[in-house]
């Protein structure tokens, strides 16, 4: 399993180069993903890491809406 | 376990460390695209990529180190830490001059700059792991590595394949 992410990274890492601008970043997205679902073995994750996780996603987010929502509508 | 989830809450604030800096990032090429794309495309991709693929490299060796419970596996993640450090130095080295070139090129110095000293921990975490101390903190380190490489997964197309 842990190989198998470390080429499925590297072949996404190729693809990232190919595809360039807006495409590199939503596969970014999926590269830590992966990363955090084998690697960092969130699979294995109590609810309680969980939580921790998505509250820290949630405060990024909230940071970045607000600032975004701000830029784009002017 | 206790000590897992210290290094989660730590890892969270690393996210608002880096996450303010991702979002200046993305206010200044808001108001700058074409200044973003020139500065961009002065930047070595394949140093880049070369880059991308040792740190997700030694991601790898260090995971292994802990589904096998094997610390001789953080040699290469060491070493492959140490290729990382040299290619940033001579990019840093060859990029010097255009430090007063205009918001990409101050990004680029911080951003990256604030990366590779998170390396250099990882690094002096690794050789202390590898000396015999710390030991049962492996996993915690590996965890602290593991982020180490999704901030770069995130810079690599932010400062390399910035589309024209």
């Amino acid at each position: 399993m842990t190989t198998l992410t470390y080429l499925a990274l590297m072949l996404l890492l190729a693809l990232s180069v190919y595809a360039s601008g807006p495409w590199s970043l939503a596969i970014s997205v999926i590269k830590t993903a992966l990363v955090g679902y084998v690697f960092m073995e969130l699979r294995y994750a109590s609810r309680l890491l969980l939580l921790l996780g998505l509250g820290a996603l949630f405060w990024v987010g909230l940071m970045y809406w607000l600032t975004l929502t701000d830029y784009w509508t002017r | 376990m206790v000590s897992r989830l210290g290094m989660w809450v730590f890892l969270g604030s690393e996210m608002m460390l880096f996450g303010a800096l991702f979002l200046a990032y993305t206010v200044g090429r808001l108001s700058d695209p074409a200044g973003f794309a020139l500065g961009s495309h002065q930047l070595e991709v394949s140093l880049g990529t070369l880059n991308t693929a040792l740190l997700l490299t030694s991601s790898w060796t260090v995971a292994l180190a802990v589904e096998r419970r094997r610390r001789w596996l953080l040699v290469p993640s060491l070493l492959l830490g140490l290729g990382f450090l040299a290619v940033k130095g001579y990019e840093w080295h060859s990029h010097w001059s255009h430090l007063h070139d205009g918001i990409f090129f101050w990004f680029y110095f911080v951003m990256t700059g604030l990366h590779a000293v998170h390396v250099m921990v990882g690094l002096l975490a690794f050789t202390l792991l590898l000396a015999g101390f710390l030991v049962e903190e492996l996993a915690v380190v590996a965890l602290y590595w593991h982020l180490v490489d999704i901030i770069w997964i995130f810079l690599f197309p932010c400062l390399y394949l910035v589309g024209s």
